[in-house]
């Protein structure tokens, strides 16, 4: 390896077979730092088999980055925005149906409480009393004579 | 999002499945998983965010098919994945010369993504390395491969 330092952080730039390999990539990708890149020109200056993959590895670089996106079919745009709202859609109504299904699901399983009024109880408290003949005065404040009820 | 980012996802998702359909599904995937993950972006670049998913959508679903043997991968060369666009599709939905793009689908998925990342999205290896959660070190030497690869593929 005459060239390229072994440089511990980096060994992707170096080939273990004493050329460049994928330093190669990285000295035309702007990947390597302004020593590694002087030293992989100083190798390339004498090496010529580097030299050559060198121009191999850009022409095919430029290949890819020389061709224009691919044109999407037609309505690519229109109908994905379509499936999107579709989907969010179809989203909000199938939360909707399970918030209402879980609803029913909670109401019907969970346990639910006899209400027993305590009529016994009550039937004793007002045993005892004497039931009066006109509510209304049984109602009357203290101190209001139930004459003056009218 | 779609409307904005659309082409440039169709873009990646046609570079590494060479199907006009394959494309679109990825790029629906990748917007479903873009929808659910929108609230871990962080400020950077939307273009590097939206290649790493749309390229990890990309390779789980090569290892979803690895692990359930189809008939499709019989064929395939080397284990290699993905099928060869007809000559008319690759033509009415590829503006680019059609058997550059067949030649970069006998690259493996690996060397694939690394090479589309680096050469069609234009992403630094650093920023490769975070999408595709590889070492640096394994970046630089799969773009070398693939581009070695796709260089005997051509051939």
């Amino acid at each position: 390896m005459s060239g390229v330092p072994p440089a511990g952080g980096r060994p992707g730039a170096s080939g273990a077979d004493g050329h460049l390999g994928d330093g190669l990539s990285s000295l035309l990708d702007g990947e390597l730092s302004s020593a590694e890149m002087a030293a992989a020109q100083r190798h390339l200056d004498g090496c010529s088999t580097c030299a050559d993959e060198l121009d191999e590895v850009e022409r095919t670089r430029q290949l890819l980055r020389g061709l224009d996106p691919p044109k999407p079919p037609e309505g690519f745009v229109p109908g994905l925005l379509l499936r999107h709202r579709r989907l969010t859609f179809f989203v909000a109504a199938v939360s909707m149906i399970a918030g209402v299904v879980a609803a029913l699901v909670f109401m019907l399983i969970s346990p639910r409480e006899d209400v027993t009024p305590p009529v016994n109880r009550f039937e004793r408290i007002h045993a005892t009393s004497t039931p009066s003949p006109d509510p209304i005065t049984e109602m009357a404040p203290a101190g209001v004579a139930p004459s003056t009820v009218p | 999002m779609a409307r904005t980012y659309g082409r440039f996802l169709y873009t990646i998702a046609y570079r590494l499945t060479g199907d006009p359909d394959d494309a679109q599904d990825l790029v629906q995937e990748t917007l479903l998983r873009v929808r659910k993950g929108l609230r871990t972006y962080r400020p950077g670049s939307m273009e590097g965010w939206l290649s790493r998913i749309v390229t990890n959508a990309f390779l789980d679903d090569v290892r979803r098919r690895r692990r359930r043997p189809v008939a499709s991968l019989g064929d395939a060369p080397e284990g290699v994945f993905g099928s060869v666009p007809a000559a008319d599709e690759a033509m009415m939905a590829d503006a680019l010369p059609s058997d550059i793009q067949q030649a970069l689908l006998r690259v493996p998925e690996e060397f694939r993504v690394a090479v589309v990342l680096s050469d069609v999205v234009g992403l630094s290896y650093q920023q490769i390395s975070e999408a595709l959660g590889t070492p640096l070190g394994t970046v630089r030497s799969r773009i070398h491969r693939g581009r070695a690869l796709l260089r005997e593929a051509l051939s």
